[in-house]
């Protein structure tokens, strides 16, 4: 994960009426790949929209690029691209002119190949760009939302639900898009999801929310120093009885089994045990085959957080 | 550049509202507003002597065609306004465009005029046209409309259209938007159908009053624009403000309709409004 911050809620409070949407949320959007996790009703679309401008916040303030997100919000959104949960264009244009039109909107000039590049990525360039929109299943709207939210190669491209209408296999190829799209064209993303195994696999920077609060923020490996949770490895080890045994001896771990030749341990502190274990199996004149983490770790982390805070 | 980022939204926002056949319905509702509003020419000739009584029915036939043929472009527009801002913002368009670098500002010019314009020109044209059908036997007075007709169609349909806008970004439900926005603009319409003149010679007070309503207002304006005036006036209610205010009077009133609802309503918008669906 860079350390470079483009974004950031400073103590940002929203309500709806008597609803407390935003209470106080401080947190940090890093240049990478960031997830915005949380259940519903967690705050997590009116942050994204609070960071579009289109809401103004009550106390507080949030900035994009250094630019504050109501004030300013014509230069944050020239340097953001976004792809809504709730997809919607004018659906009497073809496919192929609404990126056009998206073009005109940002401002940019977009050549007739970039645009049919585009179209590739999300392939939507056969022959679909033609038809109108309004004829598109949802899976096509989805793909052509995110080639709209991909064009004039925005600095950052936030998703919300980026795979809440795609099959199985186009949700793998989106989330494959990601990683090299930052690679290439090193676009930041600020994902919002419910699918948690699938930010895991994308995200270098997670921001947990409930309630319209920050319950935590930072790497995966951060996330787990902060929780209680206790999380089982499966450690696949020769010979298995003389690490299990300097195992034992560990404070941070809760419980120990050894299961067909392998070492199921508990561990509450995630990050003492990865420093540990490779010093133990020295220690021990093992080797290692595999570690293995049973429960998804954002899952988990996802869990105890929320449980916590009820 | 940003002039050309508007006339394309306002091409493609041209293209959705005007998608629908929304003029054929229109000219269809026109055709049978005329026929049921205008008395037949025929009739005013055979029970009229003189010249001047004839040219006096004409013209009051031409009135309350005016103003019949006024009633569609009313609900028009509206409808048309109510769909383009409670639709666009309940489907998520409206999220979606202000998310890129268009100013909340040229959003809003580009959706209102996107109806009210080829609602003023289609109200212009349409009118006189059928005006000029019917009544093709006084072409001065056909001439005359044409020429009236622009300023008090644009004034009466910003009206309507700053309506609708109002309802559109309270309610911000689609159908709940259409059918207030109608019955709003209905209730308003309600004192064009009174005869004003009969309320005045029973003594209903109020009906002093109905002709500064935007809608009656808009006609009373156009008719004192064409010279249309009310035959044999009786004395007592001779200074009614119907009969005594100049046009000059309805055109500042109506302008200041306009500017009551459009001005509020746009700065809220681009100041103020949240899309928080």
């Amino acid at each position: 994960m860079s350390c470079e911050v483009i974004g950031e809620f400073k103590s940002v409070t929203k309500r709806f009426g008597a609803t407390m949407a935003l209470d106080s949320l401080s947190l940090k959007i890093y240049r990478g790949v960031n997830g915005l996790v949380g259940p519903n009703g967690a705050g997590k679309t009116t942050a994204i929209r609070l960071s579009l401008g289109l809401i103004k916040p009550n106390v507080g303030s949030a900035e994009l690029f250094g630019s504050d997100c109501w004030r300013n919000s014509l230069v944050v959104r020239s340097k953001v691209g976004v792809l809504y949960e709730k997809l919607a264009f004018y659906d009497h244009l073809s496919g192929f002119e609404q990126l056009k039109l998206m073009a005109k909107l940002k401002g940019v000039s977009v050549s007739l190949v970039e645009l049919k590049e585009l179209l590739g990525i999300v392939e939507l360039d056969t022959g679909a760009h033609d038809r109108r929109i309004g004829v598109y299943s949802a899976g096509m709207r989805q793909r052509l939302g995110l080639a709209q939210a991909l064009i004039g190669n925005p600095e950052l491209v936030i998703l919300d639900e980026p795979t809440s209408n795609l099959d199985p296999l186009n949700r793998a190829k989106i989330l494959e898009l990601i990683p090299l799209l930052r690679k290439e064209k090193n676009v930041s993303f600020l994902i919002s999801s419910h699918i948690l195994p699938e930010l895991e696999k994308v995200c270098d920077n997670f921001i947990l929310m409930n309630k319209g609060k920050l319950l935590r923020q930072g790497t995966l490996e951060q996330m787990f120093d902060k929780s209680s949770s206790s999380i089982k490895f499966v450690i696949k080890v020769q010979p298995v009885e003389s690490v299990a045994i300097l195992l034992k001896n560990e404070e941070y771990v809760e419980d120990l089994s050894v299961i067909d030749d392998s070492l199921h341990v508990v561990v509450k502190d995630v990050t003492l045990f990865k420093q540990r274990l490779p010093l133990l199996i020295g220690q021990a004149g093992a080797s290692l085959d595999e570690v293995k983490m049973i429960e998804s770790d954002l899952e988990a982390v996802f869990k105890s957080a929320v449980e916590k805070e009820a | 550049m940003s002039f050309r980022v508007g006339l394309a939204l306002l091409k493609t926002e041209i293209g959705k509202v005007w998608g629908r056949p929304i003029l054929e319905i229109t000219v269809a509702l026109m055709a049978v507003m005329t026929l049921m509003s205008v008395q037949p020419i025929t009739e005013i000739v055979r029970h009229s002597e003189f010249l001047d009584i004839f040219r006096s029915a004409v013209m009051g036939s031409v009135s309350a065609t005016v103003a019949s043929l006024m009633l569609p472009w009313i609900i028009m527009c509206s409808v048309l306004m109510a769909l383009s801002f409670a639709r666009d913002y309940e489907s998520g368009l409206m999220q979606s465009i202000l998310s890129t670098p268009i100013s909340r500002k040229m959003f809003f010019m580009v959706k209102f005029f996107a109806v009210v314009l080829p609602l003023v020109l289609l109200s212009w044209v349409l009118t006189t046209f059928f005006v000029g059908l019917t009544f093709y036997s006084s072409p001065w007075l056909v001439l005359q409309l044409s020429f009236y007709m622009l300023p008090v169609s644009f004034l009466s349909l910003m009206f309507c259209g700053g309506l609708g806008v109002l309802v559109a970004l309270v309610v911000r439900r689609t159908i709940p938007a259409v059918l207030t926005s109608l019955l709003a603009n209905f209730f308003i319409w309600y004192p064009t159908t009174i005869d004003t003149k009969r309320a005045l010679m029973e003594g209903v007070g109020y009906a002093n009053y109905l002709c500064l309503t935007p809608h009656d207002g808009a006609l009373v304006f156009l008719d004192k624009l064409l010279g249309i005036v009310p035959k044999g006036i009786p004395l007592e209610i001779a200074d009614a403000l119907e009969y005594t205010l100049p046009a000059s009077s309805f055109a500042v009133l109506l302008v200041f309709y306009v500017c009551i609802l459009v001005i509020p309503m746009f700065v809220y918008f681009i100041r103020r409004f949240e899309i928080c669906d």
